[in-house]
């Protein structure tokens, strides 16, 4: 009977736990915190946090190799690469291309956010960490939580964790990082330019763009085909509007599902060993850097291409070039509003914030081209 | 350090081509949908 009782006492994780756990516990803690009472990303945070916490339990072995329950949902969902392409899937039947489609020129706001995910891959590499970790960092500045997470399970599975939680965590505060950025790189008379409304978009244009799209995208670049096809099927199960089963499916049940299998391994990926490092502030602080950059990057190219057109783009709308959909837009529109009431800059900022999607998704797959 | 200079100026540039050529591709599949629907083209 005491030989019973030791025996349980002593396959009991109470007394394996150590200090880095309770830590670990913290930050887990921290982010079910902030995804509850903040809401910041709570989708995303709420399971990444919770995973933190069951990763960082001794002798529970979610984690083990081959038999670990999250260990299976990170295996075959991430590392197999089927999780991120199903999450575009659904963004895809959620996305509305049509103010893109207004107007096209807005595309290269898009393309221009992403020097900042170059620009901090340098600098990280400058720094001392290696091509494929530099790259990692790099991408969280395109601000796409599936795509930083695709990327990082190929380049630098290691850094996984800290660079999803980076990148949903900078997403969920686009509303405090951008606006500084904006006011610092703007006047106010550039501020309160009104951009003239776009063409109109026939639903055969909707159909069209994103089979063109694909064969586009896929074809000059074929490492983002997971994304990109997956994207733009969704795109055109919405606007083909004849699978609306499949189209609610994608935008609902199948993206809500997977938004769970996601989360949980990724926490699960961040124990003590792995996240208590040094080099996870510089995780941090370079994702940040590059979400700053990005931004910056984005409303420049709208200031230098004003000096070539006649009709002025409000180069507020540069800093929508980030992928946070739609935060970054709102993001836009907020601040222009604060200068000109009138001046309702949301779906123009759309545009490029749906390019932004589309230009991250290109930067990882030439980084998996030439890194991977 | 000459790799990460490439990679930079390659990504950075493979993502403007891309985009150019998907601006292309818009404006050719606005120019197709107008001549479909046999519409001139559809200016507001």
């Amino acid at each position: 009977m005491s030989r019973d009782l030791l025996s349980i006492f002593q396959a009991a994780g109470l007394f394996y736990l150590t200090p880095g756990m309770l830590l670990m516990w913290l930050v887990g803690g921290t982010l079910i915190y902030l995804a509850i009472a903040k809401r910041y990303e709570p989708l995303l945070l709420l399971p990444i946090g919770f995973g933190i916490l069951l990763a960082n339990l001794p002798l529970t072995g979610l984690m083990a190799p081959e038999e670990g329950l999250l260990w299976r949902f990170y295996h075959y969902g991430i590392q197999w690469e089927i999780i991120p392409p199903l999450i575009f899937l659904g963004l895809g039947a959620l996305t509305d291309f049509g103010p893109l489609l207004s107007k096209p020129v807005l595309i290269f706001l898009g393309a221009g956010a992403q020097a900042g995910v170059y620009l901090t891959f340098f600098v990280a590499h400058a720094l001392g960490f290696d091509l494929k970790e530099a790259a990692t960092m790099g991408i969280i500045g395109g601000a796409d939580g599936p795509t930083t997470i695709f990327l990082a399970a190929k380049l630098a599975p290691h850094m996984l964790g800290s660079c999803a939680v980076a990148a949903y965590s900078y997403m969920a505060l686009v509303p405090i990082i951008q606006p500084p950025v904006m006011r610092l790189l703007t006047t106010s008379k550039e501020r309160t330019i009104r951009m003239k409304k776009g063409r109109k978009v026939s639903p055969l244009e909707k159909i069209i763009f994103p089979i063109v799209a694909t064969l586009v995208i896929i074809l000059l670049v074929p490492a983002a085909a997971p994304l990109i096809a997956m994207f733009m099927l969704g795109n055109l199960f919405r606007e083909a509007k004849v699978v609306e089963r499949l189209t609610n499916a994608a935008q609902n049940e199948l993206l809500n599902i997977v938004t769970i299998f996601l989360g949980l391994p990724v926490g699960a990926t961040m124990n003590a060993e792995t996240f208590l490092q040094p080099r996870v502030l510089f995780i941090f602080f370079f994702g940040l850097f590059a979400f700053i950059i990005s931004t910056a990057t984005g409303i420049l190219l709208a200031k230098l291409m004003n000096l070539a057109r006649r009709e002025k783009i409000n180069p507020l709308l540069g800093a929508a070039g980030v992928s946070a959909v739609p935060m970054a837009a709102r993001v836009v529109h907020k601040v222009g509003s604060q200068y000109d009431k009138k001046n309702y800059l949301l779906m123009f900022a759309m545009g490029p914030n749906v390019a932004g999607v589309i230009g991250t998704v290109i930067a990882a797959g030439i980084f998996l081209t030439l890194l991977g | 350090m000459n790799a990460a200079v490439q990679i930079f100026i390659a990504g950075l540039g493979g993502v403007f081509i891309g985009m150019a050529l998907l601006y292309v591709a818009i404006r050719l599949t606005s120019m197709v949908a107008d001549h479909l629907s046999k519409g001139g083209p559809n200016e507001s």
